[in-house]
């Protein structure tokens, strides 16, 4: 088998002042190894809510999840604390959107580096921090020796997102999840992270979860696409059904309103907003914004229907 | 490329400079008092009960002819000594249980937070007397009571800065690398709040001074013969008439003492923030570089 991650029928609520909150609403995808997943949405769509689920971030009392998320057979909702912690770091790890905030503010960068390997590994002082800088060589740090011992307010951006992902694959883990990790950068770093992400995957045979807004990043990156919608899977396939065979109405809003996918050249945005999730939707979630919706839109929730093979979609009028 | 270190600007401003200076010399007296006290604080000579300052005895002597200057470098070291102790038993028992509070929350943050409440509201010299009721009287009853009585403060900012810094993604960040909670607790978090901590915790020196010698004062601390400041001030207040020296030298050294001690923490505080520290003009810094 070459599934590394198979996630099925995955719901996760949240409590809040305001009522239950449905963010993701019966999600199914698998992940093979040394492939690249990209999730695709708007903001506030659910897809952080997914990724982040994988490795159980969530807060514990405020959180119900049910469905399946195997790892290599396990069931990881079922794993207790204890054994979670195997999981994190060492099997899966995540890069988070903004680095000037993922990193601790007051411990030198190499420390932070070397800290995992203390905590996981058991290494010396010593060991650790020769460890943490042959790793900021190969994410690309220089002067190495010098950066180890700054503090991440004297780093820029790009150069603490590399710290970032450093510290995650130090552990040498199977997946990678990339959790919008380039949108807080400008394109020039962005694609250099990008790159860094490509080189590290190949080397390593790491597979990739790639989150993110940007269809830019997702054709660089991914072999196969899930375009999100409140909580919702709307189109699955592999980038190239995806990019050259778009069913979904979001799928195809989405692409004409990248600067790449828009035809001739102008951008077109999608009118209104995403839904608040607190109501579970009885008909198609998209169906206020979308230019295809008809009556029975509105009326029931859309199947999942295959265009060919593996590619699917829940839209009831395709085009 | 050179590496630049945030070194521009200074920690000692005249202010911090003079405070530190005056810190450290209490200190200094205090610490080294068996070497520097001319006299035995405890050796009477009731020939020079309540001479003025003089050679023989510079800051004069008391009701019993005690040497004030010496009884002063004692009691500064039992002050001193005593209030650090208070600190140390304020901080061991606080500071970890405000990190659990604050990183785990539920019932243990509800109950232990509420039964604080209940401390707090009793003022920390009321409950300093209720403890050394309980303890009996004495240097280390009246240490301990304090001690007890500052956990309250101290474990409740600790808790408020936990809850705080367990929110922002750093600390999903250690989760996300498998840390364990109590390496992301001690090891990512409480760096995090040591700053703040430490402006408490000077503070906290400069009040339990002061509850010392409060305490003392009311016969509850130390025990004659020993002396602190608060225990001379107890016993120069009965001959404020004769000789209100009595009274004013220890209460300078009490005031002195905080007050140095707040200034050079404070200092420290404004250093350690880039926002805050105390810079030196575009014109002096340009000459100092051409050098």
């Amino acid at each position: 088998m070459n599934t590394l991650l198979k996630v099925s029928n995955l719901k996760v609520d949240f409590m809040t002042v305001r009522g239950i909150v449905h963010a993701v609403q019966g999600v199914d995808f698998s992940l093979n190894r040394g492939k690249t997943l990209g999730i695709v949405g708007e903001s506030g769509c659910g897809k952080s809510v997914l990724v982040k689920s994988i490795l159980r971030l969530h807060e514990e009392q405020k959180t119900r999840c049910s469905g399946n998320i195997l790892f290599e057979g396990h069931n990881i909702l079922d794993l207790s604390p204890r054994e979670m912690l195997a999981i994190r770091g060492v099997r899966a790890s995540m890069i988070f959107q903004d680095p000037m905030i993922s990193l601790n503010p007051i411990l030198k960068i190499g420390e932070q580096i070397a800290e995992t390997f203390r905590a996981r590994r058991s290494m010396t002082k010593g060991q650790a921090a020769e460890e943490a800088l042959r790793l900021l060589k190969r994410v690309g740090i220089t002067p190495a020796e010098e950066r180890y011992h700054q503090y991440p307010f004297e780093l820029s951006g790009g150069m603490l997102q590399r710290v970032v992902i450093a510290i995650a694959i130090s552990l040498e883990p199977e997946i990678l999840i990339a959790d919008e990790a380039t949108t807080a950068l400008d394109m020039t770093v962005q694609k250099e992270i990008l790159d860094l992400l490509k080189w590290l995957r190949k080397e390593k045979g790491m597979s990739l979860i790639v989150v993110t807004h940007d269809f830019g990043v997702v054709a660089e990156m991914c072999d196969s696409i899930a375009v999100m919608y409140a909580g919702k899977i709307m189109e699955y396939g592999s980038a190239r059904q995806i990019f050259n065979d778009p069913c979904h109405p979001y799928t195809r809003a989405l692409i004409s309103s990248t600067p790449s996918g828009a035809k001739g050249g102008k951008l077109i945005s999608i009118p209104g907003a995403p839904p608040e999730l607190y109501e579970p939707q009885t008909g198609c979630a998209f169906y206020p914004r979308c230019s295809q919706a008809a009556e029975r839109c509105r009326e029931s929730l859309p199947a999942m229907h295959s265009a060919s093979g593996n590619h699917v979609f829940r839209c009831e009028r395709p085009q | 490329m050179s590496r630049r270190k945030n070194n521009v600007g200074t920690l000692f401003t005249p202010t911090v400079l003079a405070a530190s200076v005056v810190f450290l010399l209490i200190l200094f007296c205090t610490v080294c008092a068996g070497l520097l006290a001319p006299y035995d604080p405890e050796a009477i000579d009731l020939s020079s009960a309540f001479s003025g300052p003089s050679p023989e005895h510079l800051f004069g002597a008391d009701n019993i002819g005690r040497d004030v200057l010496s009884r002063l470098l004692y009691g500064g070291r039992t002050s001193i000594t005593n209030a650090l102790l208070v600190v140390l038993v304020s901080v061991l028992g606080g500071v970890p249980l405000g990190l659990l509070c604050g990183y785990y929350g539920g019932w243990l943050d509800s109950l232990v937070m509420r039964v604080w409440d209940v401390i707090l509201s009793i003022p920390a010299l009321l409950f300093g007397f209720i403890l050394v009721a309980m303890l009996g009287r004495g240097s280390a009853a009246s240490v301990l009571a304090l001690g007890i009585a500052y956990i309250p403060m101290i474990s409740r900012l600790a808790r408020n800065l936990t809850s705080v810094e367990k929110t922002k993604t750093y600390v999903t960040a250690a989760k996300s690398f498998g840390f364990s909670d109590a390496r992301i607790i001690f090891r990512q978090i409480l760096p995090n709040c040591t700053s703040t901590l430490f402006a408490e915790l000077t503070v906290d020196i400069g009040y339990a001074i002061i509850t010392l010698a409060s305490l003392s004062y009311l016969g509850l601390g130390v025990q004659p013969p020993t002396s602190d400041w608060g225990m001379m001030l107890q016993e120069g207040l009965v001959n404020l008439r004769q000789m209100p020296f009595l009274v004013v030298a220890p209460g300078i050294a009490i005031v002195l003492t905080i007050v140095s001690l707040n200034i050079v923490s404070d200092g420290i505080q404004a250093y350690l923030d880039p926002e805050q520290r105390k810079l030196p003009s575009f014109r002096r810094y340009e000459k100092k570089k051409h050098k």
